[in-house]
Order: structure tokens, then sequence, then C-alpha cells
């Protein structure tokens, strides 16, 4: 049984070997994320972020090393017996436009994850699906609209709407706003935000933007050519950056010079 | 209507042409009663001379117009049955093969390629020749040569769409990997392979034709192809038996081609 | 003062029945930089394309665009470079990019074939791609993203122009990258006393470096002026906004971030 202080996510010794002849890789990978936690994952790009999201989400199998997922290994589940695991942990992707099938409607994407895990009923999917558009700021009215003919922040928000529809103990978000004008982050973050506070969920947030890391996430990894630069409270990171990668992003941060 | 706003004038004047062939497929027994094989009046008449006879008869008096007009059934009929049978197993076996990747895709392409070597005609002509000629086994015949560029094209498509962001969603809200090919990919990879439809179509329709031609088709009915055929022996007297049919061929093809380009102008893959 | 380099008047463009941009009136003076601020589909990009001459067909264009030094309509490749946003976008994939740097440099500079390629390979070295001789003859494919984008800048700049229009150059990149490419963007454009026109979502890239800031907001200039002027005193509400809710390193850990109120502006 796992006592309340478990965490949700645990990933250990975590290693894979990718890219031209396997020199790029991500090594020996140790991290835990606590339940209603958010952890940030920060790197440039190619230092393993986006494959670390992926094993994760197992959507790959890693080379070495194990994933726990409220206390069970989830390693070296597949078929049928990792399906019915996933409704415990959803994904949003980085570009909102390509993370939808180009005919679906919004209401065929929210209903996937109703239909897959027998969450309801088919007469209740439309009740269900207008309440979780509602919940993330949308109109009920675009639900028989198509992926295109939405802005890339109603995309992002039908995106979170359909991660949050099997109640997931944990999100992994790879770079949730970067698609986005910086104007529209704020509210998408907010609404992020607010979420976590309804429902406890965790978040494990990779990002490569350091100010969007330092005002949504408690706790900071960072990543440099797939090994674990520096970890720990995120302002304590900041305050105190140890290694080079970790000033190179804080550098990186566009500054607003008035 | 809407169809038709969106046809460029090329798709337009195809689609025109594949409506008047449709017409006089359908209204054939109504416009030429009775039995087109049947003898019917003089033989050898010139078109245009006698008015119950518009298109002249053939060596033994049978109407040409009548033949025509019975000959577009079987025309129509065998060749959009045949490359919409093309069309659907083709992009199955596509679909699978790209999604399954590996050992299954190897063998699937190998069988492909099997079946690619050998000119499509030959393949129909092996085929019709064990099972015997009528319309169905024709149907079936002229599929098997035209089946392996829509495997192809659906193929590739769906090796493109496996890595995309949708698909890696699909996977994480748990959707089985056959749904997530036949729900999720193929959809998306019709946009190629709609644009073969036309040369399918095309395809099937002179296959048919030579068929006929060499005297494999159905014997009981009449088609352009066995029309050409018969009036092979009166070429220098009276061409027009041979010429007739022929530009029913080419209309027809070419209304085809047209409709395909109104669908996808400029070449473009996907409307 | 420097001479003045563009001067847009009443700038109108139109879709059809939709109005992508209109009443945009503004100045630059030779060697400046223009930083042009705003969201999707505020217009910055119709500006831009505007200037640049590189509108859709479909697009109707009212207003006037002077070029006082050129004395003549902008001449793409010769007269004005373009960096878009889209690294993969730009490059030929079935090309080498030296060929791609030379082909523009022989057609605006009018210089044969060798001449060209030893230009190719000092401007790859200018865009700090190392070993520029030996990578002439790569692939777009061979380089990263960030790399991609500093080739598309050389080509850009191949045919010597006196006008860069970057149209969110470094939206696609990561920040470390991003830093890099505005860099370098900035630094070879002071070098060749260049004027610049540089379009971002991002207020905080443009305020960095920018002598000048346009802000567009639903198709319109809604504010103008010298950077120190339009950051320091905004007149327009929704500058005031961009301002507040920017996101950054020194901004206080509160619980919620500041929203821009749409309904509150203009």
């Amino acid at each position: 049984m796992t006592s309340p202080t478990a965490p949700i996510l645990e990933v250990k010794n975590l290693s894979k070997r990718f890219g031209d002849r396997g020199r790029a890789g991500l090594f020996d990978i140790n991290f835990s994320v606590a339940p209603g936690e958010t952890l940030a994952i920060a790197g440039a790009s190619g230092s393993g972020k986006t494959t670390l999201a992926r094993l994760i989400m197992r959507l790959s199998d890693p080379d070495a090393g194990s994933i726990h997922l409220a206390g069970q290994d989830i390693t070296d589940l597949h078929g049928e017996r990792l399906r019915r695991r996933r409704n415990r942990f959803q994904m949003v992707f980085q570009n909102p436009l390509a993370a939808f099938n180009p005919r679906a409607t919004v209401r065929s994407i929210l209903e996937d994850p109703l239909r897959l895990h027998r969450l309801a009923n088919p007469r209740e999917y439309v009740g269900r699906i207008t309440a979780a558009l509602e919940r993330v700021g949308l109109s009920a009215n675009l639900i028989d609209r198509l992926p295109h003919a939405l802005s890339g922040g109603q995309r992002q928000r039908v995106a979170i709407a359909r991660a949050i529809m099997t109640k997931p103990d944990l999100i992994v978000l790879d770079e949730p706003v970067s698609a986005l004008d910086v104007s529209v982050r704020a509210r998408i973050l907010n609404l992020l935000l607010d979420l976590k506070d309804e429902t406890g969920v965790a978040f494990v947030f990779i990002s490569h933007d350091l100010a969007v890391v330092r005002a949504f996430a408690e706790r900071l990894i960072v990543l440099d050519d797939g090994r674990i630069a520096e970890s720990g409270e995120t302002e304590t990171v900041l305050k105190a950056p140890k290694t080079t990668t970790t000033h190179a992003l804080i550098e990186a941060v566009p500054r607003l010079i008035v | 209507m809407k169809f038709w706003r969106n046809l460029n004038w090329e798709g337009r004047v195809g689609a025109a042409l594949l409506a008047v062939l449709i017409l006089m497929a359908l209204l054939a027994s109504v416009l030429a009663p009775g039995d087109p094989l049947a003898i019917s009046g003089d033989p050898l008449l010139r078109p245009f001379t006698v008015a119950a006879h518009p298109l002249g008869t053939d060596r033994l008096g049978r109407d040409v117009l009548a033949g025509l007009m019975h000959g577009t059934r079987t025309t129509l009929l065998v060749a959009f049955f045949s490359a919409a049978a093309a069309l659907v197993v083709g992009s199955i076996v596509g679909t699978l093969a790209g999604f399954l990747g590996g050992v299954g895709d190897a063998i699937l392409m190998r069988i492909t390629e099997a079946f690619q070597t050998v000119p499509g005609f030959l393949l129909a002509l092996a085929a019709i020749s064990i099972t015997g000629p009528s319309v169905p086994t024709l149907i079936f015949a002229i599929s098997l040569g035209n089946w392996t560029q829509a495997a192809r094209v659906t193929r590739a498509e769906v090796l493109s769409l496996r890595e995309r962001d949708f698909v890696a969603a699909a996977r994480t809200l748990g959707m089985h990997p056959l749904e997530i090919a036949f729900r999720e990919i193929l959809p998306n990879a019709y946009g190629p392979t709609g644009s073969l439809a036309a040369i399918s179509v095309a395809a099937a329709i002179l296959i048919e034709a030579a068929l006929s031609f060499l005297g494999f088709g159905d014997p009981n009915r009449v088609t352009w192809g066995s029309m050409i055929a018969e009036g092979r022996t009166v070429l220098r007297s009276a061409p027009y038996l041979s010429i007739v049919p022929g530009i029913a061929l080419v209309v027809t093809v070419l209304a085809v081609h047209l409709i395909g380009r109104g669908l996808f102008p400029s070449g473009r893959l996907q409307p | 003062m420097s001479a003045l380099y563009l001067r847009v008047t009443d700038l109108g463009v139109r879709y059809g029945e939709t109005v992508a941009l209109q009443e945009a009136s503004l100045e630059i003076n030779q060697g400046e930089r223009l930083a042009l601020i705003g969201e999707s589909g505020s217009g910055k990009s119709t500006m831009a394309m505007a200037v640049a001459g590189l509108l859709p067909r479909g697009a109707s264009v009212i207003g006037t665009l002077d070029f006082p030094v050129l004395g003549h309509s902008l001449r793409l490749g010769r007269d004005v470079g373009v960096l878009f946003q889209d690294p993969d976008g730009s490059l030929d994939p079935v090309m080498s990019v030296g060929d791609q740097i030379a082909e523009v440099a022989m057609m605006h500079q009018g210089i044969g074939w060798i001449a060209a390629r030893v230009h190719a390979a000092e401007l790859l070295g200018h865009v700090q791609i190392a070993r520029p001789l030996t990578r002439l003859n790569s692939y777009p494919h061979e380089f990263s993203g960030g790399q991609k984008q500093r080739i598309a800048l050389a080509i850009a700049l191949a045919g010597n122009p006196s006008l860069l229009i970057a149209d969110e150059p470094s939206s696609a990149l990561d920040t470390v990258v991003q830093r890099h490419v505005v860099n370098l963007l900035d630094e070879l454009v002071r070098e060749r006393g260049m004027t610049l026109m540089f379009i971002t979502h991002d207020i905080a890239l443009a305020s960095e470096r920018a002598d000048k800031i346009g802000v567009l907001y639903q198709g319109r200039l809604v504010e103008f002026g010298p950077a120190a002027e339009v950051l320091g005193s905004p007149r327009h509400a929704y500058t005031r906004a961009l301002i507040n809710t920017h996101i950054s390193l020194d901004t206080p850990h509160s619980k919620r971030l500041p929203e821009i109120d749409k309904a509150g502006l203009v």
C-alpha cells in the first residue's frame, strides 16, 4: 500500500541511447515527483527533454532503469495492460495543431478518452464534454469545430481538456506554451495552476524557457546532454546556478529593458 | 450543387461527359430496346445514312448505336468497380504495411512487388483465362494489376503520419493500434490515393477493352472492345465500325481524367 | 542624423472581405532597428510582407511605401533580404547550402561562380557555422534548427541588401539558440550598416535590440516611436498590458500570472 507521501512518479537509473550511432542519449536519470507537485525539466534542444517525456509516457522503451507510477512499476507494461493504466497519466504536447487528428472535431477528440476508458455511457458524452470545455474556459459551441478552425490558445485548451478527462494523477506537459504567443501564455499557465489547485494533479513541465519555469514550477531539474546537471527548488537553483548550462539558460531569457 | 461549384472547368467538362455516359448506360434499354447482338438491319450501313441506324450497322447487320449504348454499361461497371476494389485493397495493405513496420511490412511489400513486376494486363489475362470471362471475374482480374500503386502510395503517407504527435497522443490515450491505424491514420492518408483513382479507372477501362478485343471478354455482352475487334476484318472498307467505339473509349477516359484534374488540380496530391 | 530609409504612409492590406492591416504609418532611418510587436493575426507579418513586396496575389494594398535613400521600389534579394520563422521552409532540401548562398550572390552581385562560392564560405563563417569551407557542400538536413536559421540568414545577406526583414526568426527555436541567433542578427546588421525590421510577439526580445518600436493590435498600429519612449511611457492600453504581463525571471513569484484583459482595450 502506498503511504500518502509516496511519490506519484519515480524514475530510477533511466537510460536510453538514440541518435546517430547511439552517441546521444539519456544517462542514469533519477528523480521523483510528489502528488500535487510541479517538477520542471529544463534544457536546450538536444538535451534529452523530449526523449525523457516520451519514456515517462511509455511511448518508447528505455534501455535501462525503471519508471514507477503511484508505486507500480510500469517499465515493462505493454499492450492491453499498459493501455488500461493510461487513464492515470496523460500528456499535453508542444504543437497544439500537430497533436490532433486534422479530421477530428473537438467533440470526437474529447469523446476518445471517455470511450476508451469507459468513463460514461454514450448518452452522457455531450454533457461531460461541455463541462470539460467550460472547465478550460471554452464555449460549448466549439464542439463541432475542426482543429485548424481554432486559435493556438484554443487548441491548447482543448488539449488540456482532453488530458484531464480521465482525471489523471500526473500530466506531462511538453513545452505547452512555447508555440503560443507570449500574450496567450499567461492564461494557459493560470488555467493549469487552477486545475492543479482543484484536482491535486502533479505536473512534469518540460521547457526551455526559465522565466515560465520559475512562474510555474516548485522544483527544477536542468538537463545537459542527457544528464542531470542540477536539481533542486526552482528559486534556489535560479538564484545560485552552479553549472554553465543553467547559466546559459538563465542568460538566454529575454529581458524587458524599460 | 456544392460539388459542381467547387470544380474548375476541367472538372465540369469531365463531370458533364461522365453524366452523359452514365445516362447512356442507364437508358440503353429504353433508347435502344432489344438485344444489341440481334440482327436488326442490312449489314454494313454507313453512319448518318439511314434514320433507323444513326451510326450504321456492322458486318452482320447489328446496330452500332445500340451496341455502343449497351457497351457503356459493361465498361463503366467493370471500370469503376475494379478501380474501387483496387484502391480499397491497396489502401488496406498499404496502411497495414506502414503501420506494422518490421517483418509485417517486409512481407507485405514483397507481395506487392511481386504483383508489380507483372504488367497489369498480363495479370488480368492470366486470371481471366483461369476463371473464365464474366463481369465479376473481369472486375477481379483487372483490379489485380491496379492495387499495388495504391498500396505504395498509402504506405508512404502512413510512414510519415506515424511519427506525428496526434498518433502519439492516440497512444497515450490508450487507443488500440488497429484503431489508430484505421481511424487516425488511414483517413489522413487518402489524399494521394484519391488522385490515383482517376488513373486507376482509366487503366481499368483500357484493360477491359483490350481483353474484350482479344476475345477474353464476356461473350454474352457487347462491349466497345469487342466492337473494335469485330471491325478489324473490314477495317479498310468500313473503318467506322472500329472508329466509333474507339472514340467512345477516348471520350470516357478523357472524362475520367478531367474529373481527376478537377478534383485534384495542378497535380496536387491533396484536394 | 541619418537619412530616412523607409516611409510608410496609411498602409492598408485586405484579403477580400478581411482587413489584415489598416492606416499604418511609420518611418525608419537608415541603419535603425525597428521592432514590430503583436500577437498572431495582429497584422505585423502582413506589414513586413507588404514592405518586402511578398504579399500573396489575392491581397489588395492601399497607401504608399517610399524609399528615399534608394530612389526606387525594393528589389528582392538586391535591396532587401528576408528571414522567415521556419528554418526548414527557407532552405531547399535538395541543394547544398553553399549553392543556395552562392546562387543569391551570383544573381544580385553579378559575380561569377567561383567568386560566389568564396563569398558563400565567408558568409557561412560570419554566421558562425564551423568549418565553412567543408560545409559548403552539406545539405540542410545535416544541420540543427539554429544552424539552419543562421544559414537562412546568410542567404538573406548574400545579395548585400540594405534592408533586412526578420519575421519571427527565433520563435521556432529554444531560448538558448534564440539568444545566439538574435545576437548574431544584431551584430551583422550593425557591421554592415543595414536597416533592420524585426517582427516578434515577445516585447522583451524587442526591447533588448530596437531603436524604434511599433505595436500592432487587431490590424492597427496602435503605438510607434523610439524604444525608450514606447517602453517607458506607453500611450496605448495594449502596450501597457504587454509590458505588465510579461513573464520574466525578475517578476516576483506569486500564485497567478497577470493576464491581458482584452475587454478593457479599445
